[in-house]
């Protein structure tokens, strides 16, 4: 599709760090991911740290097998759908009338949106390194996520891309 | 707007970004030459689906509003 526009007018290729599992970053995260694959770009996101947690299927509860990622899955529940807001989360609440106003206002939600992100052809890119580290097996990842990667692999792929986000 | 079209993406009641992705994903379903309609209330849509599509390469034939439905017709390349 991009192929009409001259080289240098239109970008061909985005790469997003998500490093975050807050809610107020990996909202527009998603957004923006997945407007890019719209955009007919070659879109990749990399999940990192606290940004893979968006990224384990909402179902899963315990992560790992040693007592410290159990109690770090256990105070953070990993699942796109929850996420906490990094200022003024209040317990849940301030998550809840921010995903309530979405809603109401009809402002697609992250699971929507990473759902988008599966079907428009984002690759969704674990990083190898956070699953050793809290204990993650592939199948408690979502779907559409791909074969997990390293830093390597990432920056290879910033490297070719004209936008770069970390988010 | 009379002009024929070959398929609807309808985004009415949804708010940015769903307008250009829901209109991307139907523009895969056409061949080169068909034509979008594209149908939003979302008020970004007036910016963001002219330069979606530009800046794919396909071509905005028209572009209206009437009674608060904004509605694009775009070619695909």
């Amino acid at each position: 599709m991009t192929d009409a526009v001259p080289e240098d007018e239109a970008p061909k290729s985005m790469t997003i760090v998500a490093w975050s599992g807050d809610l107020d970053k990996i909202w527009p995260t998603l957004i923006l991911g997945s407007t890019g694959a719209a955009y007919g770009m070659k879109t990749t996101i990399f999940f990192t740290f606290w940004g893979l947690f968006p990224l384990v299927r909402d179902d899963v509860r315990i992560t790992g097998t040693n007592a410290m990622t159990k109690a770090l899955a256990g105070m953070n529940p990993p699942g796109v759908s929850n996420m906490k807001l990094s200022k003024l989360h209040m317990g849940g609440a301030g998550a809840w009338m921010m995903k309530k106003l979405a809603r109401d206002n009809k402002v697609a939600s992250p699971k929507e949106l990473l759902e988008m992100c599966t079907e428009l052809g984002v690759n969704l890119w674990p990083c190898e390194m956070t699953m050793e580290l809290m204990g993650l097996r592939r199948d408690q990842l979502i779907e559409g996520a791909g074969d997990p990667v390293g830093a390597a692999s990432a920056l290879s792929e910033m490297s070719r891309s004209q936008i770069n986000l970390f988010i | 707007m009379d002009q024929q079209f070959d398929a609807t993406a309808d985004a009415k009641g949804q708010k940015c970004p769903m307008p250009v992705l829901l209109a991307s994903r139907q523009l895969k379903t056409l061949r080169p030459g068909q034509v979008l309609l594209v149908e939003a209330t979302d008020g970004g849509s007036k910016s963001d689906i002219p330069s979606w599509a530009k800046d794919t390469g396909n071509e905005l034939l028209d572009s209206s509003v009437e009674d608060g439905i904004y509605r694009y017709l775009i070619r695909k390349s």
